[in-house]
């Protein structure tokens, strides 16, 4: 483990150099013994692929907790796991990249859609804005790089594509993955109880859905009464 | 949040028995801010919370406010407020020229506001954010612990978003009393900016990926503040670096991060930063000089000054410290 500083109190601990699903499960079950052992003397922590970030308390004998945290052996995840299933509407209303990505990749846009939606994306991490969820390992066949130009305005639930990964947009912004479909579901819900509908460590998959029961889905979605529907899943 | 939503609806203008202040005009981007949010990076909530802090604090215990008490930051310039309740205020960070019904009142002192008063502000001479403590309760509510607003994905504050000319905000109770007059003057943002501008920095996790040259011309030059600058950052202009590296996989970043994109123009981030980042990391703006960046307008020049963390610690320990007295 490299440990980095990050700012007076912050510090990056780097588990692996791989970015891989090993690399990312070995950061992640890291990060959940450290916060379950050293969690009342952290400010915040959280993960990104290889690394966790720590941010110590003021007042706390930082340096000699990072020298424990260091000896930590991650060891294999406790708890289960879950998918949740993610309803997509994949047609040409909410997807401006998906014809010329499909062109540009020598692919029908069916094929496209579906070698999006068949694999079971496990979330690295959640960044970028309110539970946008890190998807990647995307197949090799559909990657393709960002937009030269970001848009100025992406709609919450635009479904994208940069590279070898995929997310979704969970609310407005700017941004500059190629968008290939919108999910009805918000992840993200600020005036809810339970604002956070994703977890990182789980995993999504993507299922396509018709434009009526998009809409219906986003009504039931806007009165909150819709439920991602979420299985168990031991990972990969 | 219901709550608040009905009552500030226009037709609800006669209700007498509600205290609230009007908003003639909003002013360039007036948001609810305060105390942040921490612990849920995890989720992608950044911190947030007033860019400068200090006279966020400041301004609450000029106005015998709980330090937890929301404030309303200005940038710019300031809005045309009336207050249909006696209250206690305080006014403090850049200078707007505050005035109560048209005569100019003094900036980080104990004020007080009739029934019926203006208060109005102008643009701003020198530093960029102004803060206006009252002492009432706001009727709004909190999210994940704070009420400070992050217009990005609409929540906290006032229903997420900057405050617009018509907005009535209610409060539920005013109780001014007799208040010794406080003051703090030393703490004043034109004090703070006349010392030179110099920010001093650590070193970040790519620092060394910069080439010597590059971190030459960036300790040896001035760089001027762009227009592009909002609460989550501020885009630099002036000597462009270069980097080993031009994109890193996403890793955290967090208030005071210099990051280096590809065009080699450093930017630095601000309270509403993104938790990730995947540009070239080159330092931080140590947690005692954030008070001068959070200042900073555009054409504003500045100069960059490397120290060692243990001095940072020092001054950050120093720092909170002198926070502590307002608290």
């Amino acid at each position: 483990m490299q440990v980095g500083r990050l700012s007076e109190n912050g510090y990056i601990l780097r588990i692996s150099d791989e970015i891989n699903i090993e690399a990312n499960n070995l950061t992640q079950n890291l990060l959940r013994m450290i916060k379950k052992k050293y969690g009342i003397y952290l400010s915040d922590i959280y993960n990104t692929y290889n690394e966790i970030c720590v941010i110590f308390k003021n007042n706390c004998r930082k340096k000699a907790l990072l020298n424990e945290i260091t000896k930590l052996d991650s060891s294999p995840a406790e708890g289960s796991r879950e998918i949740y299933y993610i309803p997509v509407h994949y047609g040409h209303e909410f997807s401006p990249d998906l014809s010329e990505m499909a062109e540009n990749l020598n692919l029908g846009a069916d094929e496209l859609v579906y070698l999006h939606y068949k694999k079971i994306y496990k979330i690295y991490f959640i960044g970028f804005l309110p539970c946008f969820p890190y998807l990647s390992d995307v197949d090799e066949r559909i990657r393709y790089g960002r937009k030269k130009t970001p848009r100025l305005r992406v709609e919450k639930g635009s479904v994208g594509i940069a590279n070898d990964q995929t997310g979704i947009y969970t609310v407005d912004s700017p941004g500059g993955w190629q968008i290939i479909g919108r999910t009805p579901v918000d992840l993200f819900v600020p005036e809810s109880n339970d604002p956070f509908k994703i977890m990182p460590g789980n995993y999504i998959k993507f299922y396509p859905v018709g434009l009526k029961e998009f809409y219906l889905i986003r009504q039931l979605s806007d009165e909150n009464r819709f439920q991602i529907h979420r299985e168990r899943f031991s990972g990969y | 949040m219901k709550t608040d939503f009905r009552f500030t609806e226009k037709g609800f203008r006669g209700i007498k028995s509600m205290e609230w202040i009007y908003f003639h005009k909003p002013g360039f981007f007036t948001t609810i801010q305060g105390i942040g949010r921490s612990g849920y990076s995890e989720f992608g909530i950044p911190g947030g919370g007033s860019v400068d802090f200090l006279s966020s604090v400041i301004s609450n215990y000029l106005s015998y406010s709980g330090c937890d008490n929301p404030v309303f930051e200005f940038t710019l310039e300031g809005p045309t407020i009336e207050f249909n309740f006696d209250s206690i205020f305080s006014i403090t960070g850049a200078n707007m020229h505050p005035k109560v019904n048209d005569l100019p009142v003094e900036m980080y002192k104990t004020l007080f506001v009739k029934k019926g008063d203006v208060l109005s502000f102008g643009k701003v001479s020198r530093g960029f954010r102004t803060y206006l403590s009252i002492n009432s309760k706001l009727n709004i509510a909190k999210f994940l612990g704070s009420f400070s607003t992050y217009t990005n994905a609409n929540y906290g504050g006032y229903r997420g978003r900057q405050i617009k000319a018509g907005d009535y905000l209610y409060y539920e109770s005013a109780s001014v009393g007799d208040k010794r007059i406080r003051k703090a003057k030393k703490d004043s943002v034109d004090d703070l900016l006349k010392a030179g501008n110099v920010l001093r920095i650590i070193e970040g996790p790519e620092y060394s990926a910069f080439e010597s040259n590059s971190l030459k011309r960036f300790f040896n030059s001035e760089y001027s503040v762009s227009k592009k600058l909002n609460r989550m950052g501020i885009r630099l202009e002036g000597e462009r670096l270069e980097s080993s590296v031009t994109n890193i996989s996403s890793s955290a970043v967090l208030p005071g991060i210099i990051q280096v994109p590809g065009d080699g123009l450093p930017i630095i981030l601000l309270a509403d930063c993104q938790t990730t980042g995947g540009y070239p990391r080159l330092g931080k703006i140590i947690d005692a000089d954030m008070i001068v960046a959070s200042q900073l307008k555009p054409i504003d020049r500045i100069v960059f000054k490397k120290i060692p963390y243990k001095t940072a610690e020092r001054l950050s320990k120093r720092l909170r410290k002198h926070i502590n007295k307002y608290i």
